[in-house]
Order: C-alpha cells, then sequence, then structure tokens
C-alpha cells in the first residue's frame, strides 16, 4: 500500500476534515454532529434532499451537498454505512418545512439506518419519502431489480431530485420524477484492479495484469465475468447492448450518457471510452443529447469505469439539460 | 403488581451486569462468528457494550424505563455501527418506544419490550424466525417470557433469558440464509448463531445470571 495518511483509522474523518476546510463557503457539519453535513443556506419553503452512505467514493456522497444536487448528507466511515442518529440529525437540519426527499444508494446497512431515520423523523414532525438508487443492471437480475445497487447513475438522479425541488415540486412530486429518472437510467461497471482500505492495506480483489472484471461494484462485490482486457471497442459491444435492450430504446430516442472513472482510470481513457459509446448509439439512431465524462462515484484507486445511460423525456429533460450546463462551466 | 416491579435504577444495573457479560465473552462471540462471518463480533460488541457503560454510568439518575432502553440503543447503534449493533441498538429504541414513561417495569412491559425487539429486528432487518439470526434467540425470549409460570418482572428476565438460550442453541442446526453467513452456510452448520448467542449472554446478564455458554 501506498497511500497519503496520517492514520489509517482517521483516514474518513481527516478527508473530510480537509473537504470542509476547501468548501467552507457552501458545506458546514452540525456542532453535535461531525459527521452530518449540510449546505450553507437553502430555499425555505422548498424540499430540501438528504443523501447518504459510506466514504471512499468522492464525490459520492458528500462532494454532492452543493447547489443542484442535495441539501444534507450523512457520512460514514469507509465503506459503511453512517448510523441512524447522523442521517437523522442532516433531516432536521436541513427541513425547510416542506418535507425532505431521501436518495441514496441501495445498500442494506444504509436501508437498515436510513429507513429508522425516515421513521424518527416523522417524531420530529418531518416528512421523508425516499429512492433507493439501484442503477447497476449486473447487480441483480431484473426480475429482481428492488436487490440491484447503485452506482454513479445516482448523479442523474441527484439533479433530477434537486431540479424538481427547485421548480417547487411538493415531497410526493421530487419523489415520483427521481423514481422516474431511476426507472430510465441503467448503468454496468467494469473493473480493471481493487480498491485498498487504509486499515486492510491491501485491495480486496485481485486480477492478473491482463485481466478485466465486468460488473464488479464499487466496493470490490463480485461481477459477472472475468476475462483477458479486451479493446474499447469490444468492451462497449458487450457493455452497452445490454443497457439498451433493459432500456428498450432504438432508432430516434434521445439519452444522457455517464462515463464515470471509479477513482485511478486517468480522463483519457474514460473520454476514449466515451466515443465508443456514442458511436456505437449513433450507429443505432439514438441521439446522445447530454455527455458527463469523469469521476462522479469511484472507489478509492480502483481501476475502472461505468457506463450510465438515461432515456431522456419530458421530465427529466430540464434537469439533465441544467447539470450539463453546470458541469460544463 | 407494586413490589414485583424493576425500577429504572435496578433496570439500569442489570444493563450494566449485561454489558461486564458481553465483555467477558467477546473471544467466544469473535470464534462463533469466525464460523461464518468476518470474526469481529465479539470485538465489535465490546467496543458497543464499553460505550453503553459508560453512558449509562453518566446517565442522570432521574431517566425512565423508557429513556434508559433508548440511551441503550443510541449509543450500541452509534458505538458499533455494523449490521447487527445497528438492528439491536434499533431494536432497543424500539423497547424504549414501547415502554416510553414508564418509571417501574412489570412481567407484561418485560413482554412488550420483548416484543418490541424482536419486532423491530424482524422488519427493520428484514428476517423471520428460523432463519438462524439474533431473531430465533430474541423471539425465543418473549416467547418465554409470555409463559404461564411468570408473575413477576424477574420471573419474565429469568425466563426469557432461559428463552434466549435455548433460541441459541437452537439455531446451530439451521442453515443461515442472510448476510455473509448466506453464502458459506455448510461452514456454519452445528454452531449456534454469533448474533443469536449474543442475545443469549445479554439476558442472562439483565437476568442477573453468568452466562451457560
Amino acid at each position: 500500500m501506498r497511500k497519503f495518511l496520517n492514520d489509517p483509522e482517521r483516514f474518513a474523518d481527516e478527508a473530510l476534515a480537509g473537504l470542509l476546510l476547501a468548501h467552507a463557503d457552501r458545506v458546514r457539519a452540525l456542532p453535535d454532529e461531525p459527521r452530518a453535513i449540510v449546505t450553507v443556506g437553502g430555499t425555505p419553503g422548498q424540499v430540501a434532499i438528504a443523501t447518504g452512505g459510506g466514504s471512499g467514493h468522492l464525490p459520492l456522497f458528500v462532494g454532492y451537498v452543493v447547489e443542484g444536487y442535495a441539501d444534507g448528507c450523512a457520512v460514514g466511515n469507509m465503506f459503511a454505512s453512517p448510523s441512524t442518529d447522523v442521517m437523522l440529525a442532516v433531516t432536521k437540519a436541513i427541513d425547510r418545512g416542506a418535507g425532505v426527499f431521501y436518495l441514496y444508494g441501495n445498500y442494506g446497512g444504509d436501508r437498515i439506518n436510513f429507513e429508522a431515520a425516515a421513521e424518527f423523523s416523522a417524531d420530529f414532525g418531518v416528512e421523508v419519502q425516499t429512492v433507493r438508487w439501484a442503477d447497476d443492471i449486473l447487480s441483480a437480475p431484473p426480475e429482481n431489480a428492488e436487490q440491484r445497487r447503485g452506482i454513479a447513475g445516482v448523479f442523474l438522479g441527484y439533479t433530477v431530485a434537486s431540479g424538481a425541488a427547485r421548480a417547487g415540486g411538493s415531497l410526493a412530486e421530487v419523489a415520483a420524477a427521481t423514481r422516474h429518472a431511476l426507472e430510465r437510467t441503467r448503468s454496468i461497471g467494469v473493473a480493471l484492479s481493487g480498491p485498498i482500505l487504509p486499515t486492510v492495506g491491501h485491495s480486496n480483489f485481485e486480477l492478473a495484469p491482463d485481466e478485466m472484471e465486468i460488473g464488479t461494484g464499487i466496493h470490490g462485490e463480485p461481477g459477472v465475468r472475468r476475462g483477458p482486457l479486451v479493446t474499447v471497442n469490444e468492451l462497449v459491444a458487450e457493455m452497452v447492448p445490454q443497457i439498451v435492450a433493459e432500456l428498450g430504446i432504438g432508432t430516434g430516442d434521445q439519452v444522457a450518457v455517464l462515463v464515470n472513472g471509479l477513482g485511478a482510470t486517468p480522463p483519457e481513457e474514460l473520454y476514449v471510452l466515451f466515443g465508443s459509446v456514442h458511436g456505437w448509439l449513433s450507429d443505432r439512431g439514438i441521439s446522445v443529447r447530454h455527455a458527463f465524462v469523469g469521476e462522479y462515484a469511484t472507489s478509492l484507486e480502483m481501476a475502472g469505469a461505468s457506463i450510465s445511460v438515461l432515456h431522456l423525456d419530458d421530465v427529466t429533460a430540464p434537469h439533465i439539460a441544467a447539470a450539463a450546463e453546470r458541469v460544463r462551466l | 403488581m407494586s413490589g414485583a416491579g424493576i425500577e429504572a435504577s435496578e433496570l439500569r444495573a442489570r444493563l450494566l451486569r449485561a454489558c461486564t457479560q458481553v465483555l467477558a465473552a467477546r473471544q467466544r462471540l469473535s470464534a462463533l462468528d469466525g464460523a461464518a462471518g468476518d470474526g469481529d463480533l465479539g470485538e465489535s460488541l465490546a467496543i458497543g457494550f464499553g460505550a453503553i457503560e459508560r453512558a449509562l454510568g453518566e446517565a442522570p439518575s432521574e431517566v425512565d424505563i423508557g429513556e434508559l432502553l433508548t440511551l441503550t440503543g443510541r449509543t450500541l447503534s452509534a458505538a458499533a455501527p455494523s449490521t447487527f449493533g445497528t438492528l439491536l441498538g434499533l431494536a432497543w429504541r424500539d423497547a424504549g418506544r414501547a415502554l416510553a414513561g414508564r418509571s417501574v417495569l412489570d412481567a407484561e412491559d418485560v413482554a412488550r419490550m420483548l416484543e418490541a425487539m424482536a419486532g423491530g429486528v424482524a422488519k427493520r432487518g428484514n428476517v423471520t424466525v428460523g432463519q438462524r439470526t439474533v431473531l430465533d434467540a430474541l423471539d425465543a425470549s418473549h416467547r418465554a417470557a409470555l409463559g404461564s409460570g411468570v408473575a413477576t418482572a424477574a420471573d419474565a428476565l429469568n425466563a426469557a433469558a432461559d428463552g434466549a438460550a435455548e433460541g441459541a442453541a437452537a439455531t446451530a442446526a439451521m442453515r443461515p440464509q442472510v448476510g455473509r453467513a448466506g453464502w458459506i452456510a455448510d461452514r456454519a452448520m452445528g454452531h449456534p448463531d454469533a448474533g443469536a448467542t449474543a442475545w443469549a449472554v445479554i439476558a442472562a446478564g439483565i437476568a442477573g445470571r453468568e452466562t451457560e455458554l
């Protein structure tokens, strides 16, 4: 292991402390719950958006506590759920009287804690509705879609949730728009190497130097196929058809594409991937209206990428367009 | 039930005894967990119950039964945020809600406390009895506390400890279905479930008995 560290046990706290100092103009920790991070400011009467999850995935989750995405985040230890009370503290702090919308990845520990936080929020008069993001199509078959894991496509979910909230949507409307975005988004990941937790010191899975694994999760959850690394065009020809088939899209449809780096993959490689995805879709008459290429959900120094496709429609398009404009700036 | 009840101060003393028992059983619990899981349950619970010990020691003397149980649960979830620590912590909070405002515990309250805990674990953990989890011990505790020989709160806690021990022992013959133990099922068979055993240790401590491991 070769990492910038002081104390492996304090890694998550030290990273969060640095992030808070770097972005003190827009985020702060609650005095009584140092892992509860909220925006500075906010519009009264608007539905507030809370997220949360384990550390080790920046900019997921706490990096999205910024205008246009989320209003608060519960931060856990490395790859581990935050506690119920941290999410409860976030919820109480960000509520502006219109309720709080929870958007987070579909993982067991987060589900238990955030469902409990939602339940306890009612005791404080705060209404909560939830969407658990579950876009990774190789983590469970379509008939068990509710068991799928959430990966980088959640970025698109934040943009739609926040856009719906800023447009004055009610809590139910924000939840419905986000659920709609999830139903129109599919993702697949591919790994070239694993992440190293500072307290563990070695990669949490091993691949041979010339190997890749398709379907690997962002904590190193086992994928569906290992094999020799192929060219980008061959990889895209294996991954993208599965996404397109589940979305049921074809000629004349419009999409947003997100090519996400998992932490150690250079932007150049991501653009090579994007170019290939764009070509594959264009050849089939599918129009790529918006592109997001970069690091949106990482797993420490994991090498690899994920491809997410959102099938645009009237509900999602304005919010995705606004996000594309922000990212360009 | 006056005279047969357990006051908040006595419940606090009993919870502290449970902390001592868990700390004493840490290696045994980790060994059981190692048969089917990460092998860190004993250490995780030692951290969690050490924190409960401190929190109960620092809590003001006037806290009632509901507040004591809620404090115990909150402290465990925060200090031991594994799935087990989270679920048991939330279960204690459910018990705290069920007994909100009570200053004395009677036999019916003990049953209500255990019903709330078992119900909380089943709902939040999405498990049912027979799946080789802590729920098997909690549910057996609850059923034992409802038994015909129970008159006082102390009787109920004793019966609950007996039930927990039997419920935990019965998991040795169960095939794991959930969590990490679910995909290395064969290794776990023959050993009692570590989480169910942890509840047996805790229930014995609350009943004021040594753990029979």
